[in-house]
């Protein structure tokens, strides 16, 4: 195994460290950072969603989570509790009786917690817009991170969403503001 | 206006491939004509025949003629307000005041035995709101339209949950959505709605900025 | 307080337990309000509506053509179902003819749909149960039937396949031979799930006898499907009122014995089975060419009237009333829901029995909630 591309790549410096100290650092393998970038680093590893599937894009979500998916890659298992998980996947119409049900489902989630809106009809009534009984998007009742399209999004889609999240909570971690894609 | 243009507009393209495609494929097979003439000359008979009378709408219409004889029979009254056909289903139009006596006798006789419940339905019309009911009869294979009217201001009906327990959410619905109140009905609450939503989306008049 | 009363007997009051709406084995946003006595039932209140989103509404401001994709969303396991329930409606309607080539398209993607509605079944009812690995079987095999769909009409949950008066798509080159394949496949995997489930003993002791009622309970309260047939009352549409082809197929109805929760989901198992059937003799006499789409109109008229129907869904009758003024939208539709009517006899099922069986038999009773509510 060729390991001199190893030896090329440079030697971390931290600011504010002699260089005695950094040398030490070197020497035995030590690697510094904020513990918040740790953090974001371990919560974006380990996030667990919960099952909030409301209409068809439940049965999507229950594909990735499934053999031919397995969202278990990503380290991501479907918790059935709000206090348990970290995100929530709004899958489905939200329809105006069931919105204030998923407040206080968001509500009972502990911090730090994040909100997928998954499909049309849950970023913003879809199909549905024009009904009577159905929530235009469920970003009225609770705060939104990632939208993902489709009517359903398929499980890559949803994945890819996942991942969009992942993403932006390692950012947010390092102090960066997430605004968009 | 624009969201209704929005939503007819894409059907149109689609639709209009159709035919290209149907057209692409029908030269290629040589056996294909046939069959398709084949196909194309058993509709004949029944299109041509509308303008004569359809005889299953005929048969419906004569079998509906046959049980209100049997209905006034039985009840000796004015129970049927009008017979016809429902499409290709024999249909009773029966005053509200004998709707569940009806339909029970209907369920209980020896001669129709409508015993299953397929499906109930409610409809607002500009004077009046129908409930419509298909019964089907498990073992003779019957199988009717029954309807009843009342005003729109003051929707009544009386239920029909002692006879077919199955018309127990049904009805329900219709309450909510059409808000007829069913006489009877041993619990006649919102089923769909909120309990606190105001108006009946089903009716015409509704408006979901008024409410 | 003491928990032992004057009579040495421990003291018991009744206690109100909510159920859902987000609750993982309730299929959706279903909400149970049960009363429970120590712990037997003593009363169960479904509240719905969760999920109501108003297509009745919405279908009479839409064009009949534009009402197949709100079908779909209707009972989202067997959308194709759904489609031809309100195609075959219209074209009862309007006298319409179907080309021979779409009929039997349409028998094998709707019969392909049942079984991957029934494996669906077997997979969330085993989930509810409390075992895992069915799950993840039958979504493997499912999910190649979904890639099946997705090939011939480029969705894998909400097709919108059916058209009146045929399908929308001839199916693409190679794509018959790749469900004869699949065919072949899920045959042979049926016996490793019969093998895996039914003879499991803790699978046997949760569902024999549980939640049982008669045929005239069933036919009272207008269950239809497997919830009717479980009780060994044979009423198949398929075979009771011949629609589409079905005439020419030989297949069986399976019914139960006893009308308990194992039937129920037997019953799945073997339809999956006679569904198979179907799939294999239309394959063999599916023309190999013509015309997919009949003569229809390009702005669907419905003769003025009122139109009934209904099909042999996956969960029981799926029928469509339509009333039609002569115009190109419908002047009300009403769509028969056969999981809303099945639940109907939930609260009869579950009072007196122990708490711990309230999901085996809500799960038994199949429903899907983008139905029950509409």
């Amino acid at each position: 195994m060729d390991l001199t591309r190893a030896s090329q790549l440079p030697i971390i410096e931290y600011e504010g460290l002699t260089p005695e100290e950094n040398a030490e650092l070197n020497r035995g393998g030590v690697l510094l950072n904020s513990l918040e970038t740790l953090k974001g680093w371990a919560r974006s590893n380990s996030l667990w969603p919960m099952t909030l599937g409301l209409a068809c894009c439940a049965i999507e979500m229950m594909g990735a989570a499934a053999a031919h998916y397995d969202l278990d890659r990503f380290g991501m298992i479907f918790r059935a509790s709000p206090r348990q998980s970290d995100v929530m996947i709004v899958a489905g119409t939200v329809t105006k009786k069931m919105a204030p049900l998923i407040r206080r489902l968001y509500d009972q989630m502990a911090e730090p917690k994040w909100v997928i809106s998954m499909g049309v009809c849950a970023t913003a009534g879809g199909p549905y817009v024009r009904s009577y009984s159905v929530l235009k998007g469920v970003d009225q009742v609770v705060p939104v991170d990632v939208y993902i399209p489709g009517c359903p999004p398929s499980p890559p889609a949803l994945i890819y969403g996942l991942n969009m999240l992942q993403e932006k909570i390692r950012m947010e971690a390092r102090g960066k503001k997430v605004t968009r894609a | 206006m624009s969201e209704d243009r929005e939503h007819r507009t894409p059907p149109k393209g689609p639709e209009g491939k159709e035919p290209s495609v149907t057209a692409a494929e029908r030269p290629k097979p040589v056996s294909k004509p046939a069959a398709a003439s084949g196909a194309a000359v058993k509709p004949a008979p029944p299109k041509k025949a509308p303008p004569p009378p359809d005889p299953r709408v005929e048969a419906a219409k004569a079998k509906a003629e046959e049980i209100r004889k049997f209905i006034d029979q039985q009840l000796s009254t004015e129970a049927v307000v009008e017979t016809g056909a429902a499409h290709i289903h024999p249909m009773l139009l029966i005053r509200k005041e004998d709707w569940v006596a009806v339909v029970e006798l209907l369920k209980r006789s020896d001669a129709y035995q409508l015993n299953y419940l397929e499906c109930m339905a409610g409809t607002d019309y500009p004077n009046y709101i129908e409930v419509v009911v298909y019964l089907q009869s498990t073992e003779l294979g019957h199988f009717i339209c029954l309807k009843t009217r009342t005003d729109r201001e003051q929707a009544e009906i009386p239920s029909l949950c002692a006879v077919h327990p199955g018309a127990n959410w049904e009805e329900r619905e219709i309450y909510d959505l059409l808000g007829v109140t069913f006489t009877g009905h041993p619990d006649l609450r919102r089923i769909m709605l909120d309990d606190d939503f105001k108006g009946h989306p089903l009716r015409k008049d509704y408006s979901a900025w008024e409410a | 307080m003491s928990l032992i009363d004057e009579k040495d007997q421990v003291r018991t009051e009744e206690m109100l337990l909510n159920l859902g709406p987000q609750h993982p084995s309730t299929h959706g946003v279903l909400r149970l309000l049960v009363k429970i006595n120590g712990e037997t039932i003593t009363d169960v209140e479904p509240v719905i509506g969760y999920l109501h989103r108003g297509t009745e509404k919405l279908a009479e401001d839409l064009q009949y053509t534009q009402i197949i994709p709100y079908t779909d969303r209707l009972d989202y396991l067997a959308a194709m179902l759904n489609n031809y329930a309100l195609c075959h409606t219209i074209e009862q309607a309007m006298d319409l003819e179907v080309p021979e080539r779409a009929e039997y398209l349409r028998v094998i993607v709707m019969e392909m749909q049942r079984v991957a509605s029934h494996l669906m079944f077997i997979g969330a009812y085993l989930l509810d149960l409390g075992a895992m690995s069915p799950f993840l079987y039958v979504f493997a095999d499912r999910e190649q039937i979904v890639q099946l769909f997705n090939e011939i009409c480029g969705a894998r949950l909400t097709y919108n396949y059916m058209r009146v008066g045929g399908v929308k798509w001839d199916a693409p080159p190679g794509w018959l031979e790749k469900v004869a394949d699949f065919v072949q496949y899920l045959k042979q995997k049926f016996h490793m799930y019969d093998e895996l489930i039914t003879g499991n003993e803790i699978f046997l002791a949760r569902t024999r006898g549980i939640g049982r009622f008669d045929t005239e309970t069933a036919l009272a309260y207008g269950l239809s499907g497997i919830n009717l047939r479980s009780t060994g009352y044979p009423w198949d549409l398929r075979r009771k009122k011949p629609y589409s082809i079905y005439d020419r197929f030989d297949f069986d109805i399976p019914v139960g014995q006893n009308g308990d929760c194992f039937d129920r989901y037997y019953l799945h198992l073997l339809e999956i089975k006679e569904s198979l059937r179907i799939v294999e003799q239309a394959l063999k006499s599916i023309p190999s060419s013509g015309p997919v789409l009949g003569k229809v109109p390009k702005m669907i008229r419905v003769p003025a009237g009122e139109y009934y129907s209904g099909i042999e869904g996956a969960r029981g009758e799926l029928g469509f009333y339509i009333v039609s003024e002569g115009k190109d939208k419908p002047y009300r539709l009403k769509i028969r829901k056969p999981s809303f009517i099945n639940l109907q006899l939930l609260p009869e099922l579950l009072r007196g029995q122990s708490i711990a069986n309230v999901i085996a038999i809500l799960g038994a009773v199949d429903i899907v909630l983008g139905e029950v509510d509409a």
